[in-house]
C-alpha cells in the first residue's frame, strides 16, 4: 500500500475488519511520524507509522500524520480531535515516532517547525476523556517525560529510559515489526496487546544490540500497570454465539484465577484442575467450530 | 617476608658477576636466606637500615617495599647518570610485575652503557617470559659478549631443555655446578633435576643437591615446574609446586603458579586457597588477581555430569548449549577411544566460558590471548559459541571436538606427546571425524608453503612456542594437520597410533617419528612437500585474491553475469578456502540473480560439504529447500550447531527433524528453542509436544501441552492436542 502522506485513514479503513469486544467501546488512534531531518529517515518513520496505523486499523478509526507534515499545529489538532471522538468507555491510543532531545530542562519531540515540548505533550494529552489510554513515544530521550505522561488511567512507554540517551532507537522498528508477528501473540487469542508488543519490542531491542555486540544505547520504560488494550489482530476469530462467547470466558477467568494460586497449590493438584479446565475450554471449542 | 627475596636470588646474581663471592651485601644476604630465611630477612632490615642509598633501595625491593625504594631510586637516578641504578630500579619493576617499565629502564641502562651484561640479561629474561621467538637469539647474543657468564650460560641452559636439547643444555650447566658461589650452584643444579625429573630419571641426585644447598630455599623446585608446565606434565607441576611453598610458605610466586595449575587438574578449592595466599602476599599480580575474580564469577556456573565427563557452562548458557556440548563430547572420546585404543582415566572436565576474557584468564591468568580453547590433560576450557561467534569464524563444536582429541594424546602418552603432534592429530581429526568436518586450508599456509617458511618435523614445536613471524603459530597448527592426514595417506592410523607409542615408550619426536614409520625425519620432510606440492601447488593466490575481489565488485553492482564468472574462477583456484572471504555464497547468490536456483542451491550445499559452516548460505538454502529433503534436515542442525543461540535455526532444525519422525533429536532443539527465553513459549511447548508424542512420550506430551496451554488457554491447536491425548 503506497503511503498517504497526511491523509487519515479513517474512511478508507472503515470498511476493513473490525471486530471489537462490545458494541459500544471503540478504539481511536493517533499516529505520528515525526521530522526525520533527511530524507531516509522521514521514510522510516512514515514506513514505521504505516505499519502501525494499518495494525491498528482493523480496531477502529486512525489519524496518520506523516513526517513531512507533521508540526507543533497539527499535532495539537490531532490530539484535540481525538479527545473529541474518544467517549469515556472507548480506547485512545496515541504513537509518536521520531527524534526526541533533552536539554536537561525540556524535552522536545522533532517535528517540522518548532518542536513541541514534553511540557506541551502532557497539557494536551490531559484533554483525552478516554478511561483506557495507551501513549507511545517511540524517540530518542523519550524517558525524560515518562514520570509527566503517566496517568491512572494511561499507560505510558517511552523508547528511553531517560533524556540522556539520545542516540536514535530502534523501538519504534520492533513496535511496528511486533504488531504485524504472530509470535509476539503469546496468549494466542488472535489479536495482540500493548503488553504483548511491549514485551515483543524489549526482547527483540535486546537481541538486536546482542546481535551486533554492542551495549544497548536504549532501553525501554513502560508503566507497571497491564496494558490489555488490543493494537492488532493476527487471526481472524471464531465468531461465537453468546452462551458459548459467556461460558468460554467464564472458564477462561478460571484458568486465570487457578494460576494466580499456582505457588499455594501442590503442583500435581494444580495440573489436574488445570488440565480439567482446559479440556473443558476444548470441548467448548470444538463444538463452536463444528457449528455451521 | 616477601617471596622477592627468591625471584632477587635468580637476579641479583646478575647485579656484579665480577665482583666475586662476599662482594655485593645484598648477594651475601641471598646466600644467608638460602639456608635460614628469617636470617635473611634480618640480613636485608640491617641493608635497609644502612647508609648506602643504593644497597638500601635494593634491599627494600626485596623486603616489599616497593614505595619507599621507588622513592630512594627516583632520586638516585634523577642525581646520578648510573646503569647499574636504572637496572636496578628495572628490577623493582619487574618485581611488581610492570615489565614494560622494567623494559624501558633496562633500555636506559644500555643507552648508558651499552656492555651492561645485566640490563641485556633482564631484555632477555623478558622476551623469556612472554614466549618471544628472539629470546633465543638474544640469550646467544650475551653469551658470545661474555662466554664466562654463569647467568648467560644458564639462561642458555634453560632455553635449550624447552627445546629438548639436554645434551646441549648440559653442557652448558655442568661447569657451574661445581661453582663456589651457592648461589650459581643452587641454580646450576636445578636446571640439572629439571633434565632428570622430564627424563623421568628420578629421585634426582641433582635436586637433592640444590635442596641441600638451599634447604630454606624452593626457588630450585619452580624451576623443575616451569619444564612441567611447559611439557604439560601439570599433575607433576603441582606435586612439584606444593613441595616447593612447603619448603618456603612465603615463596607468593610460586602459591600463585601452583593455583593456577591446580585449576588446569580440577582441584578448584585447593587452587583458590593458594591463589588467596599470593595475593596477600604479592596483590600487584594480575594473573592472580583476574583468576580470583574469575572464580567468583564461575559460581553462576552450572555442572552437567554424564558419568565420568562433567561440562561447565555459565547459567545463561546452560540450557541452549547442554545436550549438544554433553554429547558432542561423549562422541568424541568414545571416537577416539576407538581410533586411538585409548580409554581416559581418572573424570574429564570440560569448561566452556561465556566471554574470551575469562577464557583467556582461565587459561593464563591474563585477559588478550590468541587461542580459543586450551586442553590440560583432562580439563579443557574453552570459549563458548557466546564469546566468539560463527560470523566470527569460530565453530564451537569442531574446537570442542580438537580439545577432546588433546585428552586423547595427552592421556595416551602420560603428557610426554610433542606439542606439534598433538595439535597436528587434534587438527586432523577435527576434518576427519568431526561434528562439521570442516577442512578449511588458510591462505597463510599456502603463503608459507610458498614461501619456503614451512620448518621440518624436527623443528616443527618451535613454531607453536616461539614463532618467528606473526602468523607462524597458525601456519604450523595446519602443517600439523596436514602432516597427520599425510601419515595416514600413507602409513595408515596404525601410523599415527605408532608415533604415540613411541612418545609414551619416552622417546623424543625425532625418534618417536622415526622408529613409528621407518624413515629418516628428512626423508619424511621430503615427501610430505611432495604431498603439498602436489595438493596445493597449483592455487595462485594473486589470481585467486583478484577473482574473489572480482566477483564482490561485481555483486555490488549488480553485474551478476560478472560476479558468477569471477567467483567460479576464485573457486576452480583455491575450492578449499571457506573461511570469511569465501566466494561461494557470492556466486550461489548471482546463480539465484539470474534465475537459476538449482545451481544456486547445489553451490551452497557444496560449501556445505566442505566444512563451510557460514550462516548465511545455509540459511539460504533452508529457506528454498523443501522440509523432504534429507540434506536440509542435517544441513539445519549443522546450523544450530555452529549458532546454538540463534532462535530461528534452533526452531528450524526441530520442525525439521520432527518432519522426518527424527522426534527425540527434535525434542532437543525445541527444549534448547525454550532455553533461549523466546517471547513465543506458547507454540514452542506445542511443537515439543508434538515431539513428544511422535516419540510415542504420552506424558512428557501431555506436560508440555498443558505448558503451551498454560500460557495461552485458547490456543486451539494446542487444545485439539489435549483432547487427542486424552482420548
Amino acid at each position: 500500500m503506497s503511503w498517504l502522506s497526511a491523509k487519515t485513514l479513517r474512511g478508507a479503513l472503515l470498511g476493513a475488519l473490525v471486530i471489537t469486544g462490545s458494541a459500544s467501546a471503540a478504539t481511536h488512534a493517533l499516529v505520528v511520524a515525526g521530522f526525520g531531518g533527511d530524507a531516509d529517515y522521514d521514510q522510516v518513520f512514515n514506513q514505521e507509522a504505516q505499519t502501525i496505523a494499518d495494525a491498528l486499523s482493523a480496531l477502529g478509526p486512525v489519524n496518520v500524520l506523516a513526517a513531512g507534515e507533521a508540526n507543533r499545529e497539527s499535532l495539537a489538532a490531532a490530539i484535540r480531535d481525538l479527545a473529541a471522538t474518544a467517549e469515556a468507555d472507548d480506547t485512545a491510543i496515541v504513537v509518536m515516532l521520531g527524534h526526541g532531545s533533552y536539554d536537561t530542562r525540556h524535552y522536545r519531540y522533532h517535528l517540522r517547525g518548532p518542536d513541541p515540548t514534553g511540557e506541551d505533550l502532557t497539557q494536551w494529552l490531559s484533554s483525552l476523556r478516554a478511561d483506557s489510554q495507551l501513549v507511545v513515544l517511540a524517540t530518542s530521550a523519550s524517558g525524560a517525560v515518562f514520570d509527566a505522561l503517566e496517568a491512572d488511567n494511561r499507560i505510558v512507554f517511552t523508547a528511553t529510559k531517560n533524556g540522556q540517551e539520545q542516540i536514535t532507537t530502534v523501538f519504534g522498528r520492533y513496535f511496528a515489526e511486533g504488531l504485524t508477528r504472530d509470535e509476539a501473540d503469546t496468549d494466542k487469542n488472535g489479536a495482540i496487546s500493548a503488553d504483548e508488543a511491549f514485551a515483543y519490542v524489549e526482547r527483540a531491542i535486546e537481541a538486536h544490540f546482542e546481535a551486533d555486540r554492542r551495549l544497548a544505547s536504549e532501553h525501554a520504560l513502560r508503566s507497571e500497570a497491564e496494558a490489555p488494550m488490543r493494537l492488532a489482530r493476527v487471526a481472524t476469530t471464531t465468531e461465537y454465539d453468546t452462551p458459548t462467547r459467556t461460558a468460554l470466558e467464564a472458564v477462561e477467568d478460571e484458568v486465570v484465577a487457578l494460576r494466580a494460586s499456582k505457588s499455594s497449590m501442590p503442583p500435581g493438584e494444580y495440573l489436574e484442575k488445570l488440565q480439567a479446565l482446559l479440556i473443558e475450554i476444548a470441548i467448548l471449542e470444538a463444538e463452536a467450530e463444528a457449528q455451521p | 617476608m616477601r617471596d622477592w627475596i627468591n625471584r632477587i636470588v635468580w637476579v641479583a646474581v646478575l647485579a656484579t658477576p665480577a665482583m666475586g663471592v662476599g662482594a655485593d651485601p645484598i648477594e651475601d644476604c641471598e646466600r644467608v636466606a638460602l639456608e635460614d630465611a628469617d636470617a635473611g630477612n634480618d640480613c636485608y632490615l640491617r641493608l635497609a637500615d644502612g647508609t648506602d642509598e643504593l644497597v638500601r633501595a635494593r634491599a627494600l625491593t626485596v623486603l616489599g617495599d616497593a614505595r619507599l625504594a621507588n622513592g630512594i631510586f627516583r632520586a638516585i637516578n634523577e642525581s646520578s647518570a648510573s646503569a647499574d641504578a636504572r637496572f636496578f630500579w628495572g628490577e623493582l619493576y619487574q618485581q611488581i610485575h610492570q615489565v614494560r617499565d622494567a623494559e624501558r629502564l633496562y633500555q636506559e641502562a644500555l643507552g648508558l652503557d651499552p656492555d651492561h651484561i645485566n640490563a641485556r640479561l633482564g631484555l632477555a629474561r623478558i622476551a623469556i617470559d612472554r614466549f618471544e621467538g628472539r629470546a633465543r637469539q638474544l640469550s646467544a647474543e650475551i653469551l658470545s659478549l661474555s662466554p664466562d657468564n654463569a647467568d648467560a650460560l644458564l639462561m642458555n641452559a634453560f632455553l635449550d631443555i624447552e627445546a629438548g636439547r639436554t645434551d646441549a643444555a648440559r653442557e652448558l650447566i655442568e661447569p657451574i655446578a661445581d661453582a663456589e658461589d651457592p648461589l650459581d650452584r643452587v641454580r646450576a643444579l636445578a636446571l640439572l633435576a629439571a633434565i632428570d625429573h622430564l627424563a623421568d630419571d628420578l629421585p634426582s641426585e641433582h635436586e637433592a643437591a640444590a635442596l641441600a644447598t638451599a634447604p630454606a630455599n624452593g626457588q630450585a623446585l619452580v624451576d623443575i615446574g616451569h619444564f612441567y608446565i611447559i611439557t604439560r606434565r601439570y599433575e607433576e607441576a603441582v606435586a612439584v609446586f606444593e613441595q616447593a611453598v612447603s619448603i618456603q610458605p612465603k615463596l607468593y610466586s610460586a602459591h600463585a603458579v601452583l593455583g593456577l595449575n591446580l585449576l588446569r587438574v580440577d582441584r578448584f578449592d585447593d587452587a583458590r586457597r593458594h591463589l588467596e595466599i599470593a595475593y596477600d602476599g604479592d596483590p600487584y599480580n594480575a594473573e592472580v588477581v583476574n583468576t580470583l575474580r574469575l572464580l567468583d564469577a564461575m559460581e553462576d556456573y552450572e555442572r552437567v555430569t554424564d558419568g565420568d565427563l562433567t561440562v561447565w557452562l555459565h547459567a545463561d548458557e546452560h540450557g541452549p548449549l547442554k545436550t549438544q556440548a554433553v554429547s558432542l563430547a561423549r562422541r568424541a572420546l568414545d571416537e577416539f577411544a576407538e581410533r586411538y585404543d585409548y580409554q581416559t582415566e581418572g573424570h574429564v572436565l570440560i569448561e566452556l566460558h561465556p566471554t574470551h576474557e575469562d577464557f583467556a584468564v582461565r587459561t593464563s591468568g591474563l585477559p588478550g590471548i590468541g587461542i580459543l580453547g586450551a586442553a590440560f590433560g583432562n580439563v579443557v576450557v574453552m570459549d563458548s559459541p557466546r564469546a566468539r561467534t560463527i560470523e566470527e569464524g569460530f565453530d564451537w563444536s569442531s574446537a570442542l571436538w580438537h580439545e577432546a582429541a588433546h585428552i586423547i594424546t595427552l592421556g595416551a602418552t602420560d603428557n610426554r606427546v610433542s606439542r606439534w603432534f598433538s595439535e597436528g592429530v587434534s587438527v586432523f581429526e577435527e576434518w576427519r571425524t568431526g561434528p562439521t568436518q570442516r577442512r578449511s586450508i588458510p591462505v597463510n599456509f599456502i603463503d608459507a608453503l610458498q614461501n619456503d617458511l614451512l620448518l621440518g618435523v624436527a623443528r616443527l614445536d618451535e613454531g607453536f612456542i616461539r614463532p618467528q613471524y606473526p602468523d607462524q603459530i597458525g601456519v604450523s597448527y595446519t602443517q600439523a594437520g596436514l602432516i597427520c592426514e599425510f601419515i595416514e595417506a600413507e602409513f595408515g592410523l596404525a601410523g599415527l597410533q605408532r608415533i604415540l607409542a613411541g612418545y609414551r615408550e619416552g622417546l623424543d619426536n625425532v625418534r618417536a617419528f622415526e622408529s613409528a614409520l621407518e624413515v629418516t625425519i628428512d626423508d619424511f620432510d621430503e615427501r610430505f612437500l611432495g604431498y603439498l606440492e602436489e595438493r596445493f601447488g597449483s592455487i595462485d593466490l594473486d589470481a585467486w585474491r583478484g577473482a574473489a575481489e572480482a566477483a564482490f565488485t561485481a555483486a555490488r553492482e549488480g553485474d551478476w553475469a560478472g560476479a558468477q564468472v569471477a567467483a567460479e574462477a576464485a573457486i576452480a583456484n583455491y575450492p578449499d578456502f571457506i573461511e570469511n572471504g569465501h566466494t561461494y555464497t557470492v556466486l550461489a547468490e548471482a546463480h539465484a540473480a539470474l534465475g537459476d536456483v538449482d545451481r544456486a542451491q547445489a553451490v551452497r550445499k557444496k560449501f556445505w560439504r566442505k566444512g563451510g559452516r557460514d550462516p548465511a548460505p545455509l540459511a539460504a538454502y533452508l529457506e528454498n529447500a523443501s522440509d523432504d529433503e534429507i540434506e536440509a534436515v542435517e544441513i539445519a542442525r549443522s546450523l544450530a550447531l555452529v549458532a546454538p543461540f540463534d532462535l530461528a535455526a534452533r526452531i528450524r532444525a526441530g520442525e525439521l527433524l520432527a518432519h522426518h519422525d527424527r522426534h527425540r533429536e527434535a525434542q532437543d532443539e525445541f527444549r534448547a528453542a525454550l532455553a533461549l527465553d523466546p517471547v513465543d513459549r506458547a507454540s514452542l511447548y506445542l511443537e515439543l509436544a508434538r515431539a513428544e508424542h511422535g516419540a510415542g512420550e504420552t506424558e512428557g506430551a501431555l506436560a508440555s501441552t498443558l505448558a503451551a496451554l498454560e500460557i495461552a488457554p485458547r490456543f486451539r491447536p494446542a487444545l485439539e492436542l489435549l483432547l487427542e491425548l486424552n482420548q
